[in-house]
């Protein structure tokens, strides 16, 4: 069952304070699809997002990534196991540079052993040097390699979402989570963002994206699944999503 | 559950509607029935050990009263200050400490000691809104370790202030003396030391009780404490709340020092060598909560002086040997503070904080144990000092 | 990023621009030499001693540096604010006497136990004891961050303080361990000198020996600091939970550095074990060790080790000095009171006239210098500074004056203390105004 879909989320709820921020929700995203998350402000869409990283540890339910139960694991192995997710709010690392953000990004870097740098100091620099080359691929993709040594700080709003999703592809994994990916991106950039996000996916990896772009999510999404206060309330293919009644009620009534 | 329906116009509905702001909240009557029952354990506990060990059990209990009614009056005061300033005030023993040598300048120049506490207490007062309007306030929004450094900052000039001006040696209050009274073979209390810091402590948590719960200021301060943001949205002058925080701590501390003065002596590290058990308290009862602090005194105090039988038992070679038992009786509160910050850091009467994450750690122990939900503790990136 | 006027020009020429603070650090650490040198002349001590004085502040001074180098690693490096350091100083000091020293059976005089002993006395060589003695604080640290480093920064500040405080107790009454309140005596010197020089000798080899550990040191952590397990660390340091999105187990960095913080301060306290001879439950582990430590780091700026070391030499170099100074100060004073007093006055006199013509001529002659004065004291951050420093040492002056009119042979008895309270008053400034420290951080750079 679980390896029909990529990432299954059964029941999931998360509550903080006294307000239900996940509840009771349920959803699957199939392999290799550019999945879309929509739903009105609040409806817990980031919170599950960060649930599904493991940056929160859900109160009750599931998550099963490839057949890997994991809700309760920390975020590093989450990541190890090929699912990494973007900042609403990108969380660049201010004082290191553009190039110093996604190398860090990478998996199995052995210079970050501390052992691996009394030990094997050749393999430290190498797996350095080819970290550093592919960063700097991972930012000609993304249009940001004239940025390379500036500090992340001095970025604009815009190009920090783009180190967000430089960073979040430098490990190489199968699911991506992007949270509001173009939100503050100029428009032709955005279009050869999922561009790229769309070869990717033929490259076999599946992107689950929250957004509130309708352009992107209508023509950019196979699927759209819709949350509202919650819960799951709806998803299909784009059109059938926004003509469904209950999905207008959501953002109307709120 | 405390909610009533102000919407019926007829004269019983209003004049309940009225006392509905007095009936306490679930979570207080949760808190409440909690603290009974653990106060209902305590005494059950010391009335076992009595019968089994004899009246001395009872001396120590009482002793560890007393050194609770100190704590519980120093602690008031820094938890109030945690709780809305948002920062360990590292400085606090210094303070309690020039609080006592104050009382003793003005005691020793003719004044009564009582009257030596009041103008400390005044002083005190001052002092506490000069250290916010010059140092502290400069620091906000830089994180929890700014402030902590000032303070130690503070703490070391008013410290070395005081032995610049008045020397190391040890002063004792003039105060006449006086012996114990005797309530029951094996058991006496020293109508100074003992009667009236009770009777002092039981009237200062009074009064911050009155303060908190009943006053516009108390109820802002406590709104401030419990979430500055949505307090200064509401309206709240949170300057005048934090004015007010620090003058409610520092005038505490002169007390608890005059206090602490009387029952041992007063030296110029008298207070920064009790600040940890103070922290003990605050951190044990939780933090920003004068009631839990209250509780949190009496638990430190009880089992710091409480702990000596067992310790001087401990001393007995047939067991441990251990030389100088009772002199380890000051780290029980430290064990049980790191104890607390493992397992609880909100205390006993903080809130478990919202955006909580697990320890990997504990996680994995409890998950092999089989056992439920470990314990949550706050985020990761607060341990920075925050973005 | 564009910069506005004169300061834009300034960094342009970043290439040439002399690094004035560092400049004057080494300038302030080599007036505190000369003037404990001057000192020690006036007492009429030997050149001898008075470089034996010397070495010993070079030493104890090293000592201080290593300390600060931990601590650095700690905060400057993971952000870990560590209140506990005497803790792990204690642990090292007493590892290494109990390591090297020969057995020390207690000693009963006519059934009074004049010395409890103490644990070992395994009479093993220095080196192997520094090593234990790193091994013991880095093992401690690691366990004692097990549990601590998941807490809140000031937590983790309480946690620590109450960590020292429990290992202060345990020296002082675990007797037959530590030797109790008396400690542990007769720790071996490197180098057995048995000439007249002994001493003068014995603090050069120390300090050989410490400034070769602290070179070597500082080449250590520049390389782990550069390396991508460095990267890792800075990364936590700004942001611990986005690190954690990218797949760091940050736990690990976190203990990793926090350990081998833990086993730099260890080493210090072997070194100080040696260099004293001794070890006791005094005030050399108390927390004013830990305060003073903060100092060094924080003057020197947080993250940047060169900046520690030099931190370390001038904030002892004042405690060192206070000492030197504190017969001297009384006399000096005596003596010099008149002339201080009449040159404050004149100065009061110039600075008020000073002040006026500013202002009279700020106000009606916008075009002459003055106003330009005025402008530059508003808009120069330093300039306004200075002004300030300058003020508040004329107060000082006053202060000094009237205090000596008034209680003659106060200051001298107190210095040590106001040497504290300085401490102290730096501190907040420090913390106030440039919390990133003197010493400013060379921001390095992923090519």
């Amino acid at each position: 069952m679980a390896s029909e879909t990529i990432l299954r989320v059964n029941a999931v709820e998360k509550a903080f304070g006294g307000i239900q921020a996940v509840d009771r929700c349920s959803l699957a995203v199939l392999p290799r699809s550019i999945t879309g998350l929509i739903g009105p402000n609040g409806a817990g869409k980031s919170t599950l997002f960060n649930i599904i990283a493991g940056l929160y540890r859900p109160d009750g339910g599931e998550i099963w990534f490839d057949g890997t139960r994991i809700d309760g694991l920390p975020p590093y192995e989450i990541v190890h196991l090929g699912l990494t997710k973007t900042w609403q709010i990108p969380h660049e690392l201010r004082n290191l540079t553009v190039l110093e953000n996604l190398v860090l990004a990478a998996k199995n870097n052995s210079g970050e052993r501390l052992i691996n740098l009394f030990l094997r100091p050749g393999q430290v620099k190498r797996d350095e040097k080819q970290w550093r080359a592919r960063a700097r691929e991972v930012l000609k993709l993304t249009q940001l390699d004239g940025l390379a040594n500036e500090h992340a700080r001095t970025l604009s709003g815009g190009q920090k979402k783009l180190l967000e999703l430089s960073r979040a592809l430098m490990s190489d994994p199968t699911l991506v989570l992007l949270d509001e990916p173009v939100a503050g991106v100029n428009p032709a950039l955005a279009g050869s963002l999922m561009d790229l996000i769309e070869k990717l996916r033929q490259n076999g990896r599946t992107f689950f994206l929250i957004e509130h772009d309708m352009n992107v999510v209508m023509n950019r999404c196979d699927w759209v699944i819709v949350m509202h206060q919650g819960r799951r309330i709806a998803e299909g293919r784009p059109e059938m999503v926004k003509a469904d009644p209950a999905v207008i009620d959501s953002y109307l009534g709120g | 559950m405390a909610q009533v329906s102000g919407s019926e116009p007829s004269t019983p509905g209003r004049v309940w509607s009225r006392w509905a702001a007095l009936r306490p909240t679930a979570r207080f009557r949760r808190q409440l029935v909690q603290a009974s029952i653990g106060l209902v354990i305590a005494v059950a506990v010391i009335s076992a050990l009595t019968f089994v060990f004899g009246i001395i059990i009872l001396q120590y209990a009482m002793g560890g009263l007393v050194v609770s009614s100190i704590v519980i009056v120093a602690a008031i005061g820094l938890t109030v200050l945690y709780g809305i300033r948002g920062f360990a005030n590292f400085a606090y023993g210094d303070l309690m400490t020039l609080g006592a040598y104050l009382a003793l300048l003005l005691s020793l120049n003719g004044l009564s000691l009582i009257w030596g506490a009041i103008v400390s207490f005044l002083v005190l007062a001052v002092v506490g809104i000069l250290l916010e309007v010059v140092i502290f306030s400069r620091l906000e929004g830089r994180g929890p370790v700014p402030p902590i450094v000032a303070s130690v900052g503070v703490g070391l000039i008013i410290q070395n202030g005081i032995r610049s001006v008045a020397g190391t040696a040890e002063w004792i209050y003039p105060v006449p003396a006086t012996q114990n009274i005797v309530i029951v073979p094996g058991l006496g209390i020293h109508p100074v030391t003992g009667i009236l810091t009770l009777l002092v402590g039981l009237a200062f948590v009074i009064s911050a009780h009155v303060l908190l719960k009943y006053t516009n200021l108390g109820k802002a301060m406590r709104a401030t404490a419990d979430n500055l943001e949505l307090a200064k949205a509401t309206g709240i002058d949170t300057k005048r709340v934090t004015y007010a925080a620090w003058v409610v701590s520092c005038s505490f501390a002169s007390t608890a020092g005059v206090l602490l003065g009387l029952g041992t002596a007063v030296t110029p590290t008298m207070g920064f060598d009790v600040i940890l058990l103070i922290f003990a308290a605050v951190i044990v009862g939780g933090i920003g909560s004068p009631y839990g602090a209250m509780l949190g005194g009496l638990l430190v105090g009880l089992s710091q002086e409480m702990s000596v039988p067992f310790l001087v038992w401990l001393e007995r070679p047939d067991v441990i040997g251990l030389q100088f038992g009772s002199a380890y009786k000051v780290a029980i509160p430290f064990i049980i503070l790191i104890i607390v910050l493992i397992f609880r850091p909100w205390g006993i009467a903080g809130r478990r904080p919202a955006f909580a994450r697990r320890s990997f750690f504990i996680e994995r122990i409890t998950r092999a144990v089989g056992g439920e939900r470990g314990a949550i503790e706050t985020p990761a990136g607060e341990a920075n000092g925050g973005r | 990023m564009a910069s506005t006027g004169s300061a834009g020009v300034a960094e342009q020429m970043a290439g040439r621009k002399l690094p004035w603070s560092e400049i004057i650090a080494f300038v302030a650490i080599a007036g505190i030499v000369l003037a404990g040198v001057i000192a020690g002349v006036l007492a009429g001590a030997s050149p001898q001693g008075i470089l034996t004085n010397v070495g010993f502040y070079a030493s104890i001074a090293v000592i201080f540096a290593v300390l600060a180098l931990g601590f650095n690693l700690q905060w400057g490096y993971t952000g870990l604010f560590n209140a506990g350091i005497a803790g792990f100083y204690l642990i090292g000091a007493y590892t290494m006497a109990i390591a090297i020293t020969a057995p020390a059976p207690p000693i009963v005089i006519g059934g009074i136990p004049v010395y409890p002993g103490h644990l070992g006395g395994y009479s093993l060589p220095l080196a192997v004891g520094a090593v234990l003695a790193m091994f013991a604080s880095g093992a401690a640290a690691a366990i004692i961050a097990l549990p601590a480093l998941r807490l809140r920064a000031d937590y983790l500040a309480i946690a620590t303080l109450a960590f020292a405080s429990i290992l202060q107790i345990f020296a002082n009454n675990l007797q037959s361990v530590t030797g109790g309140a008396i400690g542990i005596t007769g720790i071996p010197k490197p180098i057995e000198f048995v000439s007249a020089e002994a001493p003068f000798l014995n603090a050069i080899t120390i300090v050989g020996i410490g400034s070769a550990i602290l070179l070597l040191l500082i080449l250590l952590l520049q390389f782990m600091a550069e390396s991508p397990w460095g990267r890792v660390l800075r990364a936590v340091r700004e942001d611990e939970e986005a690190t954690m999105a990218l797949g760091k187990n940050t736990f690990n960095y976190k203990l990793q550095a926090f350990a081998m913080g833990g086993a730099l301060m260890g080493l210090a306290g072997a070194l100080f074990a040696v260099t004293l001879g001794y070890v006791s439950p005094s005030s050399s582990f108390a927390p004013a060790v830990t305060f003073s430590v903060w100092v060094m780091v924080i003057v020197g700026g947080s993250g940047n080790n060169r900046g520690a070391i030099v931190g370390a030499f001038l904030i002892y170099g004042l405690e060192w000095l206070s000492v030197q100074l504190k017969d001297y100060v009384p006399i000096a004073l005596a003596t010099g009171l008149p002339t201080l007093r009449s040159s404050l006055i004149v100065g009061g006199v110039a600075i008020v006239v000073a002040a006026v013509l500013l202002i009279v001529f700020g106000r009606y002659q916008p075009t002459s210098i003055w106003p330009r004065v005025l402008r530059k004291i508003r808009e120069r951050g330093w300039v306004r500074n200075g002004v300030i420093g300058a003020l508040a040492l004329y107060a000082l002056g006053w202060v000094f004056v009237l205090l000596e009119q008034f209680a003659p042979g106060a200051i001298g008895a107190t210095i040590f203390y106001i040497r504290l309270m300085f401490i102290g008053v730096l501190l907040i400034l420090l913390i106030i105004y440039r919390p990133e420290g003197i010493l400013r951080e060379h921001k390095r750079v992923l090519r």
